[in-house]
C-alpha cells in the first residue's frame, strides 16, 4: 500500500479513484471528499471545499506540532494512561503439559517442570480477589499447556473463586478456558456448563491446514477428535464457544476460507484471531497481507452470521470513536490481565511467561503496586512513529514486542500491518462493519 | 460536502453489530436468535407491503472495494437487478460495474445473449 501524501503538513491524504480521505493522525478525525471536492481543493483558497473542511475542523493553519508530543498531550487530555491500575484478570497457567505439540506455541510445553499446586492456585486467586474487592467483575482463564489435563485444579479453583467472590464483594466471575479441544470428558463438559464458561478452542483451520502445525504428541492429527468435541460443546446449553485462530504460514492466504470452514462446518460463530507474536525475534507473517486477509476473513464471518475479532478492529474503533487505541494487554478501565504461573509468580504480560522484567511474586506486587508500570507501553518510542499515519492506532511496540525483537524499533512487518489496517479502515465507512 | 466519518461508540465485543446501528439499516437490540427474528420481521413486512418474491437473490460482501452488492432476478423483465453500496459514489459505482460485468461474464459462459440497450 502506498504511503499517503500529506495535506497542509498535518493531515494524511489517502487517494483512490479520484476520491480522497483526509486523516488527522492524532485527533483521529477523518473526512471523505469526493472527486469534485478533490478538484476544488486544488483551487485557489478559499474554495467551498476549503470552507466546508474548516467547518469540520480541517484547516491549513495552526502551529506545527511534533506529532508524538501532540499524541502524548491528547492521551493526557483523554485520561488515557499506559500504566495499569490493577490486575483484574488472571490467565492461570496450570501446567505446561500438553497432549499436542504445536510448532508455533509461545509456551514451552512438556518441559517436565512441576504443575501449579493447590496452594499456589489458592494464593493467586486470593490475590486476584483482594485486589478487586467491591468490583463488578474479575476474570479467570485456565491456560496451559492443555489446562483440562489438570481438571482437578480447574474444579478446585472454580469453587474457591465463588467463595472468594462472596468474601471480597466481587459481583461476577468471568470464567474462560483455552483448550485444543482434543480431550473433553463428560465430567469436564458438565463442569463448563455449570459455570457458564466461555470456551476458546485453538484451531488453525480445516484438517489440511490444522495438521500443518497442530499435531498430537505422537505426530497424528487430532482433527476428527476436535470436530466431535466442538460439536458437543456447541450443542451444550449455556456455553459461549469460540475459536482462537493463529495466523500461520499454513493459513495465510486462506484465512477467509478458513473462517468459512470454522463457521459453516465447525459451527463456531465467534472467531478470535491471535495477534502475531515475534517469538523468534521477528514477525513471521507479512503485515500488509495479514491486514488484508483479516479484513476479508471478518467479512466472510459477518456474511455467515458469525463474528471475527482481531487487532484489525483497533483501526476501526479508533477512527469510529476518535480515540487512540494503542494499549496492548489492558482493558478499557485500565486494568490488566496478567498470568499466574506455577511457583507463586505472576507475569505482567499474559503472553510471555519468561521475560524477567515481567515476573514478580505475589508479595512483591502487594508491596509495590507501582511494579505494574513495568508492562506499561512506551508510546511512540522512536522518531519514525511521528511520521506514521498509524501513530494513534499502533503507538509503537509493546513492552513484550520490545523484549522479543530486542529494542525500541518496531518490526517492519508490524509497521506494515498497522499502516495497512488504517488504510483499510479509512476507506470502509460502510454499514457492513 | 465533505463527509466526516460517522461516529460509532462502545465497540462492545458481544454487541458489535448493535453498535453499528448509526451506520446502515435498522438493528435489533440483541444478537440472540437474530436470524429467527429476521425471518419474523420479513414475514411481518410482507403483510404490510406490496412485495414480490426474489427467489435466489443474493447479497455479496466484498473488500475490493469494500461494500455490499445485491444481485437479484428481475421478477417481471428479462434481466438481473444489481444494486451496490460502497460507502462513496465512486466505490458504489465501481461495485455496481464490477457486479454487472460479472453477471455479463456468467451470461456469456452460459451462452445467454445480452440485449443491447438503447443508446
Amino acid at each position: 500500500m502506498a504511503v499517503p501524501r500529506m495535506l497542509w503538513g498535518k493531515y494524511f491524504r489517502y487517494e483512490r479513484a479520484g476520491e480522497a480521505v483526509l486523516l488527522d493522525p492524532v485527533g483521529l478525525d477523518s473526512v471523505f471528499i469526493d472527486s469534485g471536492e478533490v478538484r476544488d481543493l486544488a483551487g485557489v483558497p478559499p474554495t467551498a471545499t476549503h470552507e466546508a473542511l474548516a467547518g469540520l475542523g480541517f484547516t491549513p493553519g495552526g502551529p506545527a506540532a511534533d506529532r508524538r508530543e501532540a499524541l502524548h498531550d491528547r492521551l493526557r487530555h483523554l485520561g488515557l494512561d499506559a500504566v495499569p491500575r490493577r490486575i483484574s484478570g488472571l490467565r492461570v497457567v496450570l501446567t505446561d503439559r500438553c497432549n499436542m505439540a504445536c510448532t508455533y506455541c509461545f509456551v514451552d510445553t512438556n518441559t517436565g517442570k512441576p504443575d501449579m499446586t493447590e496452594d499456589e492456585l489458592s494464593d493467586g486467586l486470593e490475590f486476584l480477589f483482594e485486589q478487586n474487592a467491591g468490583q463488578e467483575e474479575v476474570s479467570v482463564q485456565w491456560f496451559g499447556g492443555e489446562p483440562t489435563i489438570r481438571f482437578d485444579l480447574m474444579r478446585y479453583g472454580d469453587r474457591l473463586a465463588d467463595t472468594l467472590a462472596d468474601r471480597y464483594g466481587v459481583a461476577r466471575v468471568r470464567r474462560t478456558v483455552v483448550t485444543n479441544g482434543a480431550r473433553l470428558t463428560d465430567e469436564v463438559l458438565d463442569h463448563l456448563v455449570a459455570y457458564e464458561y466461555g470456551v476458546g478452542i485453538s484451531v488453525d483451520g480445516p484438517p489440511g491446514i490444522n495438521s500443518a502445525n497442530r499435531l498430537l504428541l505422537g505426530g497424528r492429527p487430532a482433527d476428527d477428535r476436535i470436530r466431535r468435541n466442538v460439536a458437543r460443546l456447541v450443542e451444550a446449553e449455556g456455553l459461549h464457544v469460540g475459536c482462537n485462530l493463529t495466523p500461520t504460514a499454513a493459513n495465510i492466504g486462506r484465512l477467509a476460507e478458513t473462517v468459512r470452514w470454522i463457521v459453516d462446518d465447525l459451527g463456531l460463530k465467534f472467531v478470535y484471531v491471535n495477534t502475531p507474536i515475534p517469538t523468534a525475534g521477528r514477525w513471521q507473517v507479512k503485515g500488509a497481507d495479514l491486514a488484508k486477509e483479516l479484513y476479508e476473513a471478518r467479512l466472510a464471518a459477518l456474511g455467515r452470521g458469525g463474528m471475527l475479532f482481531s487487532v484489525l478492529d483497533r483501526a476501526f474503533q479508533a477512527l469510529d470513536t476518535r480515540r487512540p487505541m494503542l494499549f496492548d494487554h489492558m482493558q478499557g478501565d485500565r486494568s490488566l490481565n496478567a498470568a499466574l504461573l506455577p511457583g507463586n509468580r505472576v507475569s505482567l504480560c499474559d503472553i510471555n511467561f519468561t521475560e524477567p522484567s515481567f515476573l514478580h511474586t505475589l508479595d512483591e506486587l502487594r508491596a509495590d503496586p507501582g511494579l505494574l508500570a513495568g508492562v506499561a507501553k512506551e508510546v511512540a518510542p522512536v522518531p519514525e512513529c511521528g511520521d506514521c499515519p498509524a501513530l494513534a492506532v499502533c503507538g509503537g511496540p509493546s513492552r513484550n514486542e520490545q523484549a522479543l525483537v530486542g529494542g525500541d524499533t518496531p518490526d517492519p512487518e508490524m509497521c506494515a500491518f498497522y499502516t495497512s489496517t488504517l488504510e483499510i479502515a479509512v476507506w470502509d465507512d460502510t454499514g457492513v462493519q | 460536502m465533505p463527509q466526516a466519518r460517522r461516529e460509532k461508540k462502545d465497540h462492545l465485543i458481544y454487541a458489535d453489530v448493535v453498535d453499528s446501528k448509526s451506520k446502515a439499516g435498522v438493528w435489533m437490540g440483541e444478537r440472540a436468535s437474530f436470524q429467527e427474528k429476521q425471518n419474523r420481521i420479513i414475514e411481518a413486512l410482507k403483510e404490510q407491503t406490496d412485495w414480490v418474491e426474489l427467489k435466489n437473490a443474493i447479497m455479496v460482501i466484498g473488500t475490493e472495494p469494500a461494500g455490499i452488492t445485491v444481485i437479484a432476478p428481475n421478477p417481471t423483465l428479462p434481466g438481473v437487478i444489481v444494486l451496490a453500496d460502497g460507502g462513496s459514489p465512486v466505490t458504489s459505482a465501481k461495485l455496481q460495474a464490477a457486479a454487472e460485468e460479472r453477471v455479463r461474464a456468467v451470461m456469456g459462459e452460459l451462452g445467454i445473449a445480452e440485449e443491447e440497450t438503447a443508446a
